[in-house]
């Protein structure tokens, strides 16, 4: 039988198997939808999420995610915010908000992640924070997807809170909760954006007191000072939580004293520092102490802290307008 | 006429001292005159400069010289009565326990005043008998046992020091750290001169045995021919050794590498018959402790540094260049 060149028939059965290719090819290509903290593209339902994250690492989580484990309190809040607190499997020990995330498996901390008791758990996607690298690597070497958080500014936070819940398949519940916070944080920056140098009182926040560590550039208190319409001391300092020298403080003369709960000295002990009696804050009771939760962790109470710091720095706008 | 020399040597570097005490009290983050100082001083300024430079400025640069003659002096009897020259205070377990101590205070007592100082005390002297439990009873001591035992001590603290780092403050690690890398933050006017004159009384201490260090020096068993009760004068030296240096570190931190190359330097000048070497060393140690400090809160705007850094920086070539010339004299 001769060798025929082409049956019609059949050639026919291959266009159709490499156009159906063709076809599912490019539809993969739609599918797979690339995420980053700026750029969340597409809407659709896809079977893999290509996510670039807080890192810069290309991370792919494939779809849909049903076990989750967080190694940071603050995604931990975000994933309960965003209505994702049913798939989580294992928590760091310090996530502590909601009352559930209590009950948790705990995987370890900011210090060290317990990798073979991550694996075991078999989560689709583990949400980590920046510093846990060596933790971060070993799973990722074990295949399974990480995504690393670094927020800098609350505008961060909301982006994680879009990522976080857009991976977890609950982006619609993400934007309605990230529209909410930025209507409050539009709130306070409105009200304080036009205030003149001198109608911003100058702040001192003190993470802790031997020696004494404050909150600069780059920190959540110093933008959460900053968009309450306060002065940070110490906010030209080198770093995000700068050693400042004692006659530094006393030279800057703070109106305000903020100072976190992880702190051991009080409000009170502060007023009672024998060098201190002469600070404006001191002289006029203006030292408080807020809880370091809700300021330091990178999560949705971040808003909380900004309208508790207003309130503080300015009673006179704020006074009881917040919930 | 060596004595002349001595003599001229010493007020030199005495008179050294008070001026950069002055001095060092005029730089911070922001620079007092001068004669604004010494009017302050003298109590004849306002409210705020006099609590910038009496209460702060100054009480950290008494604490300086406080601590600065506790470690060179406790480093120079250490390397006496051990022979061995790069010995220091913290070869045998002082600093770790001390840091042990305190670590337990922060945890247990962390609103009581002086807990720190209380505990770092205790642990101090209980890790130095323990160690000299362990190197041996009474005169039969070795040296070199004791350093092995200290080293293993050291260890053994600090592993425990760490793993309360971890445990209980892995939260605040940072804010830990900076502590055991020594600093002069603490510094207020009753601790500080509480210091100098701890550190002052143990000094004159290790003074009156100067005949028994010079003859120490040379070998125990040379001590003990020209009538030296080895046993018992190493003993009271550690003693006086370790509640010098504990009651420091308590308020300081870890600060090393004075105790090791200041007796050194002293050496170098004053010679090494000790009436002459703990004088020196004292004197020496205050002020380079003194200027590193000043370094230490000056060199960024309105931060400070840990002092520790400054002092392993100073101290490590200096330590290196000793340990070639001594190679090379060889």
């Amino acid at each position: 039988m001769p060798q025929q060149k082409g049956n019609p028939k059949k050639n026919f059965k291959i266009i159709g198997i490499v156009t159906v290719l063709a076809i599912l090819c490019v539809a993969s290509v739609g599918y797979a939808v690339l995420v980053t903290n700026e750029l969340i593209i597409g809407r659709e339902k896809v079977d893999v999420l290509t996510v670039v994250d807080d890192m810069g690492r290309v991370v792919k989580v494939p779809q849909p995610v049903t076990r989750v484990v967080s190694t940071a309190p603050s995604n931990t809040e975000i994933l309960f915010a965003v209505g994702a607190g049913n798939l989580i499997v294992g928590v760091d020990n310090y996530s502590d908000y909601p009352e559930q995330a209590k009950n948790l498996t705990k995987v370890g901390d900011f210090v060290g992640l317990n990798v073979e008791l991550i694996y075991s758990l078999k989560p689709d996607v583990v949400f980590a924070y920046y510093g846990q690298r060596v933790g971060i690597e070993r799973l990722s070497e074990l295949g399974i997807p990480v995504v690393t958080m670094r927020p800098q500014t609350i505008e961060d936070v909301l982006n994680e809170i879009l990522l976080i819940g857009t991976i977890c398949g609950k982006r619609d519940k993400a934007e309605n909760y990230v529209n909410q916070l930025r209507q409050r944080i539009d709130a306070v920056v409105n009200a304080t954006k036009d205030l003149d140098e001198s109608q911003r009182p100058k702040v001192y926040y003190e993470c802790w007191n031997s020696p004494y560590i404050s909150a600069g550039p780059g920190s959540f208190i110093n933008d959460l000072i900053r968009m309450a319409g306060g002065k940070n001391i110490a906010a030209n300092t080198s770093k995000d939580y700068p050693v400042l020298t004692e006659e530094f403080i006393l030279y800057a003369n703070p109106e305000i004293i903020i100072t976190s709960s992880m702190n051991i000295d009080t409000p009170e002990k502060i007023m009672q520092r024998q060098n201190w009696q002469n600070i404006d804050a001191v002289k006029q009771g203006k030292v408080y102490s807020i809880d370091d939760n809700i300021i330091s962790r990178a999560g949705p109470r971040i808003v909380d802290g900004l309208e508790l710091v207003a309130k503080l720095i300015h009673p006179e706008i704020f006074g009881g307008n917040f919930a | 006429m060596g004595i002349l020399r001595k003599i001229i040597y010493f007020l030199l570097l005495f008179l050294f001292l008070l001026f950069s005490a002055i001095l060092a009290i005029s730089m911070g983050a922001v620079q007092i005159p001068f004669l604004d100082v010494v009017k302050a001083l003298c109590g004849l300024s306002d409210v705020v400069t006099k609590a910038i430079v009496v209460n702060i400025r100054a009480a950290r640069v008494i604490l300086a010289i406080g601590t600065g003659i506790a470690l060179s002096t406790s480093g120079a009897v250490v390397q006496s009565i051990f022979q061995n020259p790069l010995a220091e205070p913290y070869i045998l377990g002082i600093s770790a326990g001390s840091v042990f101590g305190v670590m337990v205070s922060l945890l247990l007592f962390p609103n009581y005043p002086f807990s720190n100082q209380l505990l770092s005390f205790l642990f101090a002297i209980a890790t130095i008998l323990t160690v000299y439990r362990i190197a041996g009873v009474g005169g039969s001591i070795q040296p070199s046992t004791l350093i092995l035992a200290g080293i293993a001590i050291t260890a053994l603290f600090s592993a425990v020091t760490s793993y309360l780092i971890y445990a209980y403050f892995s939260k605040n690690i940072a804010n830990i750290l900076f502590w055991t890398m020594g600093g002069f933050w603490q510094a207020n006017l009753v601790y500080a001169l509480a210091v100098v004159f701890v550190a002052l009384a143990c000094a004159t201490g290790m003074m009156l045995f100067w005949r028994q260090l010079n003859a120490m020096a040379l070998g125990d068993g040379f001590a003990t021919s020209v009538g030296v009760d080895v046993g018992r004068t190493r003993f009271i030296l550690i003693m006086v050794v370790s509640l010098c240096v504990s009651f420091a570190v308590s308020f300081t931190g870890i600060i090393g590498f004075v105790g090791l190359v200041v007796p050194h330097i002293a050496r170098m000048i004053g010679g090494a018959d000790h009436k002459n070497l703990l004088l020196f060393s004292g004197l020496l140690g205050a002020i380079l402790l003194l200027w590193a400090d000043t370094l230490a809160r000056t060199i960024v705007y309105g931060e400070e540094i840990p002092v520790g850094i400054i002092t392993a920086i100073l101290g490590v070539p200096f330590f290196l260049y000793l340990l070639v010339r001594r190679r090379r004299l060889c």
